[in-house]
């Protein structure tokens, strides 16, 4: 009875926890955002921490032991040359994490300094700018993706190239939204009379104001784009094998679909979780920044 | 001479959609070095837009029709972007109404006044911090070096104020241009800020422009006035010419208005009808359907602005003269 109660001296304590660090306290209010938040750990620490948790090299061939079924030994199983699923699947949340997360953030810092210039400046160069994004927004992401990807060479360096530039045009459009409004603000106008130059006033006062959207942006992008890069590696355009790459493992596993189940899908099953931990993380960050949501 | 702005026969038009918007209309008057100057009108009367064609800040919409801004002899109108931007800040200055909006809301205080002083001195960081917190006391903040370290939320209106004033004499400016600075403050507050510009403008012999719709605050501060209606100047002269003996209908009107003047007991007066539409300038006096004394001529016939009658060399008036006045001479 008592422990249910709350009384004056334990509200104080969540007050004061809220005060602390409201945004872990909103955070923890979200079941979803912390089961997100649970996966998106729990990769990073397994992938990190690879070579200690598996015994096995990712790319050592032992022939005799091919397509051998989940045991005790390989967990997830080998595949067609006797190598450790499981090994793999550690070894290639590395890349596909730092890809995903290195792509979104080279294309959100990118697109957030043209769309800054865009929409501080105005006039002739934003309506360049703006239709030079309609062009690549008029093309289905994926498509364009593979187009570029093909025409630059199928390699994983090309494959995050091709990711970038169809997620840059998000970006130009939110951080241009956020410079138009800033623009007009009176202490960007102030800094206008106080002599500032123009490429100063874009970074200090409208790049760093800007940026929250962005960040939201960012945050929901990275999923996406873990998923872009398998995909791409499962048409053959993105990492090469014998690179433990996601997507290349789904696309020559799933030709064993039948035979071996568990090579295509322990493969497909980490990149589900993994592009569901950043959605669900990124849904809880824009809930959590975004004012007008507040809900009780 | 001591001149250090002269505006000539200054006319700037908005253009929206189809319409033309004569928003200035021969606007001209002279600002001496170390003077304070009280511009004065109601809204939309052109002050602020005078002001931001003096800094060259006009909306790309508008054009400057005709005259010219001699700044120090050089014509502001003409000078390149450039020039133009680095006299910005550095010999002319600008106070906003609004001290809320008008600092960074994501930077220290101390933080923005080092990026100005940096802007236009070459000093280090270190060096412009130093003269940021300096900046500060100077404006009579207390404890300045903690106030540095504050963000604008953490500080009250006429703190901010104060700050405001700190960025824009930071240089220090020659001329400061205060658009109604204290418009936004409670009155105890606006009488400390107007003291802290005046005493500020006295010590190191910068320029004021204060652009007011205050009487009160003209009479407080400055030494000459520019009475502005419908983007025209209607009467300029020293404050006490043109707030004892007001020579136009719309200054008298003004003062008429004012509750520190008014007799106890009776209500206060006030000016009848609307400012003119812009886009309908009438062809005569832009007062003439406002005003009780008004002629025929006043709505024929464009008043010029000359030198009023008496003694005085400085004081002028744009006015047919009107009727004899009912009440006293």
């Amino acid at each position: 009875m008592s422990s249910t109660t709350t009384n004056p001296n334990n509200l104080s304590t969540v007050a004061a926890a809220r005060m602390a660090n409201p945004f872990w306290h909103r955070i923890r209010r979200n079941p979803l955002t912390l089961f997100g938040l649970f996966l998106l750990l729990l990769i990073v620490l397994m992938s990190v921490f690879a070579p200690w948790i598996s015994p096995y090299d990712p790319t050592k061939i032992d022939i005799a032991g091919r397509f051998a079924p989940p045991s005790a030994e390989h967990w997830f199983g080998t595949d067609e040359v006797g190598r450790d699923i499981f090994t793999r699947i550690l070894y290639g949340a590395r890349l596909s994490l730092g890809v995903g997360v290195a792509v979104v953030v080279c294309a959100g810092l990118i697109g957030t300094v043209i769309g800054a210039i865009s929409g501080y400046f105005g006039g002739k160069p934003d309506q360049v700018i703006m239709r030079l994004m309609d062009i690549v927004l008029a093309f289905p992401a994926l498509v364009l993706a593979m187009a570029i990807a093909a025409t630059l060479g199928p390699n994983l360096q090309n494959a995050m190239i091709a990711i970038a530039i169809i997620k840059i045009p998000v970006y130009v459009r939110l951080a241009r939204a956020e410079a138009l409004a800033l623009r007009e603000k009176l202490y960007v106008k102030a800094a206008v009379t106080f002599g500032i130059k123009p490429w100063r006033i874009i970074a200090r006062h409208i790049v760093p104001n800007a940026i929250s959207p962005v960040i939201i942006q960012v945050t929901l992008d990275i999923g996406d784009a873990i998923l872009l890069v398998a995909t791409l590696g499962f048409l053959g355009l993105g990492a090469q094998p014998p690179t433990p790459e996601w997507g290349a493992m789904i696309s020559i596993g799933w030709k064993h679909l039948l035979d071996y189940w568990w090579y295509p899908t322990f493969p497909g099953l980490a990149l589900f979780l993994a592009s569901c931990g950043f959605n669900l993380v990124g849904d809880g960050i824009r809930d959590i920044l975004d004012p007008r949501e507040n809900r009780a | 001479m001591n001149m250090l702005l002269e505006i000539k026969n200054l006319s700037v038009s908005f253009s929206s959609m189809q319409e033309k918007i004569l928003a200035l209309r021969n606007v001209s008057f002279s600002i001496q070095k170390g003077e304070i100057v009280g511009i004065v009108g109601e809204s939309g009367s052109g002050k602020s837009v005078t002001a931001l064609s003096i800094l060259g800040l006009l909306e790309k919409n508008a054009t400057i029709e005709s005259g010219s801004i001699f700044y120090k002899g050089t014509d502001l109108i003409t000078l390149e972007r450039k020039a133009l931007q680095s006299l910005r800040g550095k010999e002319i200055g600008m106070v906003f109404q609004e001290p809320m909006t008008a600092l960074h809301p994501t930077m220290r205080i101390g933080a923005q006044l080092a990026e100005v002083i940096r802007r236009h001195r070459r000093v280090s960081w270190r060096e412009a911090r130093r003269l940021a917190v300096e900046s500060l006391a100077e404006v009579h903040i207390r404890d300045p070096e903690l106030v540095a370290r504050k963000y604008p939320f953490e500080l009250s209106g006429g703190m901010r104020q104060r700050v405001v004033i700190a960025l824009a004499m930071s240089s220090p400016p020659e001329l400061l241009i205060a658009d109604e600075p204290t418009t936004a403050l409670d009155v105890t507050i606006q009488h400390e800020i107007l003291k802290l510009m005046q005493e500020l403008a006295i010590r190191r012999g910068t320029a004021v422009m204060l652009i007011t719709h205050d009487l009160g605050v003209v009479s407080q501060v400055c030494r000459r006035v520019v009475v502005m209606y419908a983007g025209e100047v209607v009467e300029t002269g020293t404050t006490d010419e043109v707030l004892r003996h007001p020579r136009h209908p719309y200054t008298r009107a003004l003062i008429g208005a004012l509750p520190d003047l008014a007799e106890p007991g009776q209500p206060l007066m006030a000016i009848p009808g609307d400012p003119p539409d812009l886009r309908r300038r009438p062809p005569g006096c832009a007062f003439a359907p406002r005003c009780s004394r008004a002629l025929p001529v006043c709505f024929e016939d464009h008043p010029l602005l000359e030198l009023a009658a008496g003694e005085s060399f400085t004081h002028y008036v744009s006015c047919w003269g009107g009727k004899p006045d009912e009440t006293t001479a």
